[in-house]
Parts: C-alpha cells; sequence; structure tokens
C-alpha cells in the first residue's frame, strides 16, 4: 500500500510521499451532500411544518363552525324559552292568570254614582270585578273634585292580602329536548326521548 | 521480475476498471430505467396519474352558507337557520347488512327488519345514499357517535362504523312559532323564501353555496383547505315589537273566535315613523310546519285583501270638506229623513237625523251627510283627497303582492260614484292603507310611508340598508286637529263608544261594510266587513291601530261592536307597555255607554235591483297587485241589490217633494 503513496522524482531522485486520493474532491462532496442533506432537511421540516398548521387551521375553522352553529342553536333555544307563549304558560303553570277585561261600563257608573251622591263629602267605590274573585278594580273619586283623574288600579287580592302565592316548579315536558348548558355537558347528556321519536 | 509485476499491477488496475465500469453501465441502465419509466409516467401517463392522485387526496365539497337570520326591533330572533345532521349509509362500503342494521336498530331504537331490508335493497342497487336519520343536532349526532363507534376501523370521519356517514343540512327554525308568521313567511327545504320577509328579502337573505377544495392526508385528515369567497347572508331586523305583535295576535284571535268571523286583521302602526309595530292575521299558520299551510290561513290580508272600507272612509270625505275650507266641526248639514236619492240611487241612514252638525254626523256615521259633504267638495276635490290619502297605489310596505287597491279617475265615474265613495264603497283599499290614512290625522297631517324593515346588516353587523321615513304632507295640521276632535266623538258619543279606553283617550271611527257575496255576485246584507281604525292616546298619540273583521257572524256585526273592543284591549295593551302615563279625566269619561247607537250600513237599497255597475270591470280587478288574495270583487258593486228585505220604501212621491239641490254640488241628488 504504501508504494502507491510513494513517488520518486526522475531528476533529482528524492522521494514525496504524494496522496492519490482527491480529497479536495471528497470533501466539496461531502459539503455539497451536507448542503443538500440540510436543505432536504429543512424543506422536510417545512414541509411537515406546514402540513401541521393546516391540520390546526382545519380544526380551528372546524371549531368555529361547530361554535358558530352552537351559538345559533343556544340563540334558539333561548328565544323559545322567553317567547310570548312559553312565557304565559310557565305564568299559568305558576299560578298567575290572565288579565280579565275591566269593562269601561263598571267605572263610568261610579263616576255616576258619585254625582248623584253630591251630598257626600267622600265616596268611596269600590267594584271588584265579579268574574275574577282574585282581582279587583278600585276607583277613588272624592266629590267636589271631580276632574281628579281616575285611575283604574289592578291588583291581585293575594298580593294585597299579603298572602303567599306558592308557585309550582315548571316541570319539563316529556318532549323537550334538553337544553346543553356548556360544551362540557354534552357528553353525559342523553339522547331525549324526542330525539327518539325523530329517529322514528 | 519486472515484467511480470508490470503485467500483474496492468491486469489489477484493468480489472477495477472493469468492474468499475460494469457498475457505472449498471447504474446507468438502472437509472436510465428509472427514467424512462418517470418519464412514461409523468408524460404519457400524466393525466390519469394526476386524477387518481387528486381524487385520492383532494375533496371537493359544496356547502351552503347559513340562511340569514330575521330579527325584531329588540333584536329577538324570529327565523334562524341552524345545521343539522342526516345520518346516510353508503350501501356499497357496507360488507354485513344484518349486523349494521342490528346495531343500527339498537341505537336508533327503530325497527330491526325494515332496516335491513332497506340497506339489501341499497345495497342491490349500489345506492350511496340511503339516510338513516334526519334533523339531528350536534348533541344527538354525538349520542349516536358514541354508540356506535368500533374498534379497529380506520376511518377519517364520524360515526367510526364502516358504510355510515354524516350529511351537514341546514334547517330554518321559527322560535316563536305562529307569532308573525304572515309577516316572516317562510321558506322551503332549498332554503329560498316563499312568503313573507322571507320571499321578499330572498336575495338578500339567501345563503350562498361554496365550494370547498380539501387536501387530506392518508388519516384522512384535512391539511389544506381552499373555500371560494361569497359574500355571506344578510341579517334582517323588522319594526315589528315582539310583544305588541303577541298582544295583536291573541286579542284577535279571541276576538275572531268569539265573533265566529271568517277572518281578521289588525295593524298597529306607529304613525310618526311609519314603523309597523305589529300586523297580524287570523287564521295564521306556523311556519315550523309546512304541511299545515293552506290557502286560507297564508293569505297577509291585511295588504293582499282588498275591501271596501265602508263609514271608515268618511274620514276622508269629512277632512277633504276641512281641508276646501267648506265645513266646521259645527257646520250643520241637513240629513232629512235619513234618505237620500243621487242619481237614481237611494242611500240611506239607519236613523232620521235631521239637521246635526258635522262632529255628531261624523259620530252617527250618518251617509247622508257624508254624501252632502262630498257633494260639497266635488269630484277632483275628493279624488285629490284620496291620491293624497296613498290610495290606489301600493303603500310599498316591503312583503310581496301588497294591492294597490281600486281607485278609478273620476272621467270613469258614474252619477252616484262620488255618493258611493263618500261613505266607503266603489273603492278597493287594503288594511294597511286605510291604518296609514287615520296615521295621518295621527300625525297632525303628514302622511309617512309605512314599512316594515328597520334595518338589513351584515354578519358583522354592518349595516347595509337603514330605512328611513319618507313623509309628505296629506292635510293641514287644522283639518288633522278638526278630524281628531271628530273622530274623539265617535269614541265618547259615537258608534265607537266600545274603544273608550281605561285611563287613556282614545279617538277613531268604525266601519260597516256590507261585503260581496261571490254566489249572488252582489253585495250582501248578510255579510259584513266591520272595522275599527283609531288612535291613543288623543293628545299625543303614540300608534294607530286598525282593526278589521271579515263577516262576523256572533255577538254584532257593526265595527264598534266587533272590532272597537279588539281596539281596546290591544291599545291598553301597548299603551301599559309603552308606559305612556294615563290622560283620562273623570270629566271626560263618555257616560251614556249604555245608549247604542246604530251605524249606517250600505250603500243601497232594493231600488237598486237589476242595476249594474260597469266602472268596475274585471280588467279594474285585474290591476290589484295581489293575485290571489285581493278580494277585489269585496268593492262595492254599488247598484247591485243588497239581500235585505226589510228595509222600508220611499214613496217616490215623498221624494220629489223634498227635492233640492245643494250649491257646490257637481253633481244633482235628493232628499
Amino acid at each position: 500500500m504504501r508504494r502507491h503513496n510513494v513517488q520518486k522524482t526522475k531528476r533529482s531522485g528524492t522521494v514525496l510521499a504524494t496522496s492519490t486520493l482527491p480529497w479536495r474532491f471528497f470533501i466539496l462532496t461531502v459539503l455539497c451532500a451536507c448542503i443538500m442533506a440540510a436543505g432536504f432537511f429543512f424543506a422536510a421540516r417545512q414541509h411537515f411544518l406546514t402540513m401541521d398548521l393546516g391540520l390546526k387551521n382545519s380544526k380551528m375553522r372546524k371549531q368555529v363552525e361547530d361554535l358558530e352553529s352552537e351559538r345559533r342553536r343556544l340563540i334558539l333555544a333561548k328565544e323559545v324559552s322567553i317567547s310570548p307563549s312559553e312565557i304565559m304558560r310557565a305564568a299559568q303553570t305558576m299560578g298567575f292568570r290572565e288579565r280579565t277585561e275591566m269593562p269601561l261600563p263598571s267605572v263610568v257608573s261610579a263616576v255616576q254614582e258619585v254625582k248623584q251622591q253630591k251630598e257626600a263629602e267622600t265616596v268611596k267605590i269600590v267594584q271588584t270585578s265579579l268574574r275574577q274573585p282574585d282581582r279587583a278594580v278600585t276607583a277613588h273619586v272624592e266629590s267636589g273634585d271631580a276632574k281628579k283623574v281616575v285611575k283604574p288600579i289592578i291588583q291581585q287580592t293575594a298580593v294585597r292580602q299579603k298572602v303567599l302565592v306558592k308557585t309550582a316548579a315548571k316541570q319539563n315536558d316529556v318532549n323537550e329536548r334538553p337544553r346543553v348548558v356548556s360544551n362540557t355537558d354534552k357528553g353525559k347528556a342523553q339522547v331525549s326521548s324526542k330525539t327518539n321519536a325523530k329517529l322514528r | 521480475m519486472r515484467t511480470k509485476r508490470r503485467t500483474k499491477k496492468h491486469d489489477s488496475r484493468q480489472t477495477a476498471f472493469l468492474r468499475y465500469m460494469l457498475i457505472v453501465a449498471v447504474l446507468i441502465v438502472w437509472i436510465g430505467g428509472i427514467s424512462a419509466r418517470l418519464v412514461y409516467l409523468q408524460v404519457n401517463q400524466h393525466d390519469f396519474l394526476k386524477d387518481k392522485a387528486s381524487g385520492q387526496r383532494i375533496d371537493v365539497k359544496q356547502t351552503k352558507m347559513l340562511r340569514g337570520s330575521i330579527f325584531d326591533r329588540n333584536e329577538r330572533a324570529l327565523a334562524v337557520s341552524v345545521m343539522s345532521k342526516t345520518l346516510f349509509a353508503d350501501a356499497t362500503q357496507i360488507e354485513d347488512v344484518e349486523k349494521t342494521a342490528m346495531v343500527l336498530a339498537n341505537v336508533l331504537h327503530t325497527n330491526k327488519a325494515k332496516l335491513a331490508e332497506q340497506l339489501n335493497e341499497a345495497k342491490d342497487l349500489e345506492k350511496r345514499f340511503v339516510p338513516i336519520a334526519k334533523g339531528l343536532d350536534d348533541l344527538e349526532a354525538q349520542q349516536i357517535n358514541s354508540e356506535l363507534e368500533t374498534d379497529g376501523v380506520r376511518k377519517s370521519d364520524q360515526p367510526k362504523y364502516p358504510g355510515l356517514h354524516w350529511r351537514e343540512e341546514q334547517k330554518r327554525t321559527y322560535p316563536h312559532n305562529s307569532l308573525a308568521a304572515h309577516v316572516i313567511g317562510f321558506s322551503n327545504n332549498d332554503g329560498v323564501g316563499q312568503a313573507g320577509i322571507e320571499q321578499s328579502q330572498n336575495e338578500a337573505l339567501y345563503g350562498a353555496v361554496i365550494k370547498k377544495t380539501q387536501e387530506r392526508d392518508r388519516l384522512g385528515r384535512i391539511y389544506d383547505e381552499t373555500i371560494s369567497e361569497k359574500e355571506p347572508a344578510k341579517d334582517i331586523v323588522l319594526t315589528i315589537s315582539n310583544s305588541i305583535q303577541f298582544k295583536t295576535e291573541q286579542a284577535l284571535e279571541k276576538a275572531v273566535k268569539a265573533s265566529s268571523a271568517n277572518a281578521g286583521m289588525a295593524i298597529v302602526l306607529d304613525h310618526t315613523n311609519g314603523e309597523i309595530l305589529a300586523l297580524a292575521n287570523y287564521p295564521t299558520f306556523d311556519p315550523n310546519r309546512l304541511d299545515m299551510i293552506n290557502a286560507n290561513n297564508l293569505s297577509n290580508r291585511a295588504i293582499q285583501g282588498m275591501y271596501a272600507p265602508g263609514s271608515v272612509f268618511k274620514l276622508i270625505t269629512y277632512s277633504s270638506a276641512f281641508e276646501n275650507n267648506l265645513l266646521t266641526p259645527d257646520s250643520n248639514i241637513e240629513a232629512g229623513n235619513g234618505v237620500i236619492d243621487v242619481a237614481g240611487h237611494v242611500f240611506r241612514d239607519a236613523h232620521a237625523s235631521g239637521s246635526v252638525n258635522v262632529t255628531k254626523a261624523f259620530a252617527d256615521s250618518s251617509n247622508i251627510c257624508a254624501i252632502k259633504t262630498s257633494m260639497r267638495v266635488g269630484r277632483e276635490g275628493f279624488y285629490s283627497a284620496m291620491q293624497k290619502y296613498g290610495f290606489g297605489k301600493a303603500t310599498g310596505v316591503e312583503l310581496p303582492a301588497e294591492t294597490s287597491g281600486i281607485l278609478r279617475h273620476p272621467s270613469k265615474w258614474y252619477g252616484d260614484s262620488l255618493a258611493s265613495m263618500s261613505i266607503g264603497y266603489e273603492i278597493g283599499v287594503s288594511a294597511l292603507q286605510m291604518a296609514s290614512a287615520f296615521a295621518t290625522i295621527a300625525n297632525n297631517g303628514v302622511r309617512v310611508k309605512p314599512h316594515i324593515i328597520k334595518e338589513i346588516r351584515q354578519s358583522d353587523q354592518t349595516k347595509v340598508f337603514e330605512s328611513k321615513p319618507e313623509s309628505e304632507r296629506a292635510v293641514s295640521q287644522q283639518t288633522a286637529d278638526r278630524m281628531k276632535t271628530l273622530m274623539r266623538a265617535v269614541v265618547t258619543n259615537g258608534t265607537g263608544k266600545a274603544a273608550q279606553l281605561n285611563g287613556y283617550t282614545s279617538a277613531g271611527k268604525t266601519g260597516t261594510a256590507w261585503k260581496f257575496d261571490e254566489k249572488l255576485k252582489r253585495v250582501s246584507s248578510a255579510k259584513y266587513m266591520s272595522s275599527f281604525i283609531g288612535f291613543a292616546p288623543l293628545d299625543s298619540p303614540r300608534f294607530t291601530i286598525a282593526i278589521v273583521m271579515d263577516e262576523p257572524r256572533v255577538g254584532g256585526r257593526n265595527g264598534g261592536q266587533v272590532a272597537a273592543p279588539v281596539f281596546k284591549e290591544i291599545a291598553e295593551s301597548v299603551l301599559a307597555e309603552m308606559r305612556v302615563p294615563f290622560d283620562l279625566t273623570a270629566d271626560a269619561q263618555p257616560v251614556d255607554s249604555s245608549e247604542e247607537i246604530e251605524e249606517s250600513v250600505g250603500n243601497g237599497d232594493e231600488e237598486q235591483v237589476g242595476q249594474t255597475n260597469p266602472s268596475i270591470e274585471k280588467s279594474d280587478v285585474g290591476k290589484a297587485t295581489s293575485p290571489k288574495t285581493a278580494d277585489s270583487t269585496d268593492v262595492a258593486k254599488k247598484p247591485q241589490k243588497p239581500v235585505v228585505a226589510d228595509r222600508p220604501k220611499i214613496p217616490t212621491v215623498l221624494r220629489k217633494e223634498n227635492e233640492r239641490t245643494l250649491p257646490n254640488s257637481k253633481d244633482k241628488f235628493k232628499t
């Protein structure tokens, strides 16, 4: 092996130890290979980063859509629960009754009656709506002051007498869909009978 | 020795060279082969392979953006679109149909045999979309996903069960059910508006179709997505108030049921800015249940229906006289014996009034006085007044198929047309037109164009449209004030006492008109359009309410009996909601409410038998914009004979004796 690395010069006959391997070429090759490898590495890294970002982006986009969908669903649920008809139903469940019309003639006859009783200094007329025993309409009119504003006062008997009114707790309808309080509750929620009915 | 060594050296080098060359040759062949293959694949097979790769990697989806929402003036949602999911089976991907059917039946609580049959049939036909469950929300979908999850199934989408997939759809929901159904309308399954605001504003509300190009990795995860840009649907805010609408509908429904009427209409109008606070019709429908909608309950009669208004139209008659300074509220009019003959057409009052002032005449709804007043105003003056109030053309409210009514030019009038029109016949109006006319008086003579859309905005709350009230003066302030006085008298001493409010002053006018009978082909005294239109409080009116009842049958026929109580109920509720302070004093309370004043009804009597009025032809009717619902035949075909039989005949001799002609009248008439 050594012989391959020894070369004699013709003139002086001295022997020079020279390498036959092209080190420069090797180094250059290795350098290029390193650069290429680094390039590939960075390109791959960029590629996978992009893929990762794309995946995250896609997930977030889906989340936005889901949240928007959920927002709309909650708006809907809120609207359903506070719709006038629902409130009326809830009020009825709690024991409230629909307002009974106070007929105009009753107020008017009260005024007439007051006018007829001019002698009396103070007249207090109380007329109760006979149809609704828990409501009363009171008109206060003082004689000699006929121009005083008549304001029909509608009161609930129970309130006036400070009687405690027991209200029944609202029971969810069997067909009512369970409403989601938070997203964490979603998993816990069970398929309601409405769902089942729909699926059928 | 040297030679041998050299030979050996030479041989080894040559061998190395040969080996080297051999390797190079192999490499060249190898690379050449690969290159050739690459060239073949990338040149010859380019399109095929590209499509194949794209098909595996790229997924193109077409989805529809959510339709815009509709809100009331208080931002309460009236119509909202939500996403719903449909579970479907791709029958070609299902291997074990029986097992799949059993699993699905357990999860969905359905009949296994039916499901299996359905799937088998689909598999035979290679169907790729077999809907299993429709209209499910996220919660329900998640529940089903968790129950269907199977180990070992490699699938990018839910549920983790072979052959089963979800498809997203949108569902239009109306949370308040039938509330304001005629205003909101409804949209069909394709998301296209079919009635109401949904129809008229379909372009703004329509959710555009967008194309999503999704690139997926080998696990089916989306790593790149391209979405075609489209403008999102807009939201619409209406002028109606949820609570006022509810109260109006409640009161109207109650009244229609109580009077066994065919239908009822109610409009609550803010006359200061033209905003419609409530617009109700009964019968109505629930837009969530399309199967329950029919021609009868779908019709928005308040704007699409046309009818002869009757006595409420006397507002125009008297205001035109005031405007022309022909009368004052205290002027006397001779009503005589309650009968008047105009161009051979006999008009009657409910009773003989003699000489009465304008206020009394209006309060008692005297036909004779109104006719005489119109004679003073004259054809052109009266026609001009009607035009100023907006009759004969659509109000321009943003709802579909609004009728413009029928108002003929004076050149097409007949001898008795002016008289008929002065008491609300021979003219076709919609409830909204009448409400607008009364609103003009309430607004001190300034007519504001009614509208129902408050604003249109984008999803980011940017306003793209905001309604601005368009107004014009129709009558002077003085005329409006005079008319208010007259209308107040109707409530305190006239035909509209039932409209007196508790604690508030109110003003208005009753109307009771004979209705055209399709079967008889003439107006029938057995069928009425009863109405009451008014406002409250008197001094500073907050709103105008119009109530029209179609063919009331029980509990009275007059507007004062049927419609005025509805006005009262709605007005009291709305005033309380608006927290308007009481303004009614004790001395202002009407004290003679027990006395019922009969309203003059009808526009003719038996003497008109056989006469026809060619002035309102089918061609005229066709001019109405309402295609189906405009009951154009309601427009009084004045000379037709009413069905009433007990109306007394006035001897011709008597009429001749009383014959006289009023000054300023262009048409001769007898009384």
